[in-house]
């Protein structure tokens, strides 16, 4: 019975030193058929479920809207502009990932597109 | 203040049932045999009542803080009680004499091996207070100095304030989940501009909207935020602050990585 109180206790005060926020954290990787496939955590590596996603145009259009299941994924098309993902797990307590962040992304994907249309429309 | 006394009084409550717990201080005060229910009974109340004045002090200044003054109350309750407790009036009369009696008689029949015993055990005391001395000499000598007082703090303003920025500690960005870096930094506003602000963000890389403003930073007067910082992330982005103010006007300051953090930016560096 004392060895329970002090064990109560003590975590007691173990745990209440643990009390900082944890923070939310998302990598995305470029899969084959321009698919991005992202990841959810917070920073200690525990899963970040049901977390709302959105992903927005830089003039901050919803491209697409989901939250991330319970395997702690999001799965999204590869947007034709450029785009950011909001990992929204409330006010303040979120983390963005600007398409650049994407791993296995070309860095110069949308110059090249628009590059590329140019000549076609003419 | 009550709260303090409330603490205190249930501590020393407390102290006393468990005290009354105990046979011989039971009778001492009661002159009546202590059976095993009431035995129960009085332990248990003596340890809810301890439970009791730690809830009371945690209700009131948060768990850190109110357990660490209820130790703080629980000591003195307990000193009390153990040096008050020899010179209760019945102890004195009826027990005081047959104690010191005893004790002679032991004294008496001290044997060599009782001797050493006892001087290894005062050894051993003088060798765990010095531990204690030694552990505290050493906390306070490696505790880090206060963030916002160190020399490479940064002073900025954004709007109509004033405000102290720094990193928690100088060293490079813990590599958290997902192999992103991971860095604290520490906020303070200008003392006569602090009520006036509603919430702070930060963030790598302008804002595009308020939404997306980064990480908000908490406490009332020294703020605190934990920022992961983008895998593509470049010195240029800057680290942004974003304010709004309890009227709802918004601002935003650029600073520089390299200045706020050396080690942050040779870890962007590093990360490219």
């Amino acid at each position: 019975m004392k060895k329970m109180i002090g064990s109560a206790l003590l975590s007691g005060v173990l745990f209440s030193t643990f009390a900082l926020a944890h923070v939310p954290v998302t990598r995305c990787e470029l899969q084959e058929a321009d698919t991005v496939k992202c990841l959810t955590r917070y920073d200690d590596n525990s899963t970040a479920t049901s977390v709302l996603m959105n992903v927005y145009s830089y003039d901050n259009d919803i491209l697409q809207t989901g939250k991330s299941d319970r395997k702690g994924e999001f799965s999204f098309p590869l947007p034709e502009q450029p785009f950011y993902l909001l990992m929204d797990d409330g006010p303040g307590h979120g983390f963005e990932v600007d398409w650049q962040d994407i791993d296995g992304i070309d860095q110069d994907l949308f110059d090249n597109r628009q590059l590329g249309e140019l000549p076609q429309s003419e | 203040m009550t709260a303090q006394f409330w603490v205190f009084l249930l501590s020393l409550a407390g102290f006393c049932c468990l005290m009354l717990a105990m046979p011989q201080h039971f009778n001492y005060l009661t002159r009546m045999t202590l059976d095993t229910p009431t035995k129960r009974l009085l332990r248990s109340f003596g340890w809810l009542l301890l439970i009791a004045a730690v809830l009371v002090a945690m209700q009131e200044w948060h768990n850190d803080i109110g357990f660490v003054n209820w130790l703080g109350w629980l000591t003195l309750a307990g000193l009390l009680l153990a040096f008050y407790l020899p010179y209760w009036p019945w102890q004195v009369k009826r027990a005081g004499k047959q104690h010191k009696t005893d004790r002679a008689a032991k004294t008496a029949q001290v044997t060599q091996a009782e001797v050493e015993t006892r001087r290894a055990s005062t050894w051993l005391m003088v060798v765990l207070m010095l531990g204690v001395a030694g552990v505290v000499g050493w906390n306070f000598y490696t505790t880090p100095e206060k963030p916002l007082l160190r020399d490479d703090v940064f002073h900025g303003a954004v709007g109509p304030w004033t405000f102290s920025f720094a990193e928690r500690d100088t060293k490079a960005p813990e590599v958290a989940a997902l192999g992103l870096g991971v860095k604290q930094f520490v906020l303070r506003f200008c003392d006569n501009c602090n009520a006036e602000i509603r919430t702070a963000y930060l963030k790598v890389r302008q804002p595009r909207t308020l939404r997306a403003a980064g990480i908000s930073f908490f406490g009332r007067q020294e703020r605190f935020a934990e920022m992961a910082i983008p895998p593509a992330a470049t010195l240029e982005d800057g680290l942004w602050l974003t304010v709004v103010s309890k009227s709802g006007e918004q601002f935003e300051t650029r600073m520089e990585i390299e200045r706020i953090s050396p080690k942050m930016a040779e870890f962007i560096r590093n990360q490219q």
